[in-house]
């Protein structure tokens, strides 16, 4: 039956990082590679970072991703993109330098609300400028998706 | 038909965006609603008045970022809140001037608050900026969703 589905079986992922160093600060556009994957369920995520959908529907998308080694000079910018392949949505361009602790850190959170459909993929990218490559993200950095309906 | 069945064509949500950017809206501490002109996807959303309206009772999540401009150093607060007819949530606080990028440009962060909406319940988003002339305003990166979820 068309536009019926089961709850029981939404898809979803929840995914944290392995420690990246060195992977953006003077501009590189970063995939985050969510190699460490708790929970899948019908919606797949590759070695690259890029998630397949294989149930189409209106996904939720909670990114948390943590910046390392974030100092004063790498305070231009940072630009957090959610690329789906209907739409790029940008959920954050910011002085991350300003937002960064005492320990260099710095963990900007981004929500979407977006639309798969079957086949679609979807990827977080991150590019953070100002500075060296030196900038790297946290094992805490975490992606969580599910499948609304 | 068994439990744990939804219809997807019934079950309310909206995507809405900016697609012709707003100038000049706060940065003096006007609280504005934002209204965006375009819904993407979905229903329920009035592009004249920037307000949902719920055709179902039920727990909605509203998910909104902003895509400020115009932002300078002087922008100190900016504060947004998520007006339901239920009640209102102030949902950020923080330094916008800090955190802009120097283009004056200020995306996220993110807003995600699960509200209870009855049908015909209404919700829409304000936000103020302080701290300069009314010179901040909004570019098409904004974003407002919502979506009923149980």
């Amino acid at each position: 039956m068309t536009n019926l589905c089961n709850t029981n079986i939404q898809p979803y992922i929840l995914s944290s990082l392995a420690l990246v160093n060195n992977v953006t600060g003077n501009g590189t556009v970063y995939t985050t590679l969510w190699d460490l994957v708790h929970y899948q369920n019908n919606l797949t995520i590759s070695g690259s970072g890029v998630m397949t959908c294989n149930v189409g529907g209106i996904f939720l998308f909670c990114i948390r991703p943590e910046a390392s080694n974030v100092t004063s000079s790498s305070a231009s910018s940072a630009i957090y993109n959610l690329v789906t392949t209907l739409r790029t949505i940008k959920f954050s361009a910011m002085n991350i330098g300003a937002w960064r602790s005492q320990a260099s850190l710095a963990q900007l959170s981004g929500y979407a609300i977006a639309q798969l459909q079957t086949g679609d993929t979807a990827y977080i990218t991150i590019q953070i400028s100002g500075t060296t490559q030196t900038i790297g993200l946290n094992s805490v950095s975490q992606l969580s998706v599910m499948r609304i309906f | 038909m068994s439990n744990n069945i939804i219809n997807q064509g019934a079950t309310p949500f909206c995507i809405a965006t900016i697609t012709s950017p707003l100038s000049n809206l706060t940065g003096d501490g006007t609280i504005e609603t934002l209204i965006c002109d375009t819904v993407l996807l979905g229903s329920g959303y009035n592009t004249s008045t920037g307000v949902f309206t719920a055709p179902l009772s039920g727990d909605y999540l509203a998910v909104v970022t902003f895509d400020f401009t115009g932002v300078s150093s002087t922008n100190t607060p900016c504060i947004s809140k998520i007006v339901a007819t239920s009640g209102i949530f102030q949902d950020k606080e923080f330094n916008s001037g800090n955190s802009r990028l120097s283009t004056g440009q200020l995306i996220g962060p993110s807003s995600l608050v699960p509200v209870y909406m009855d049908l015909g319940d209404e919700l829409s988003v304000t936000f103020q900026i302080f701290g300069t002339p009314k010179v901040v305003g909004l570019g098409t990166s904004t974003i407002f969703s919502i979506m009923r979820f149980a």
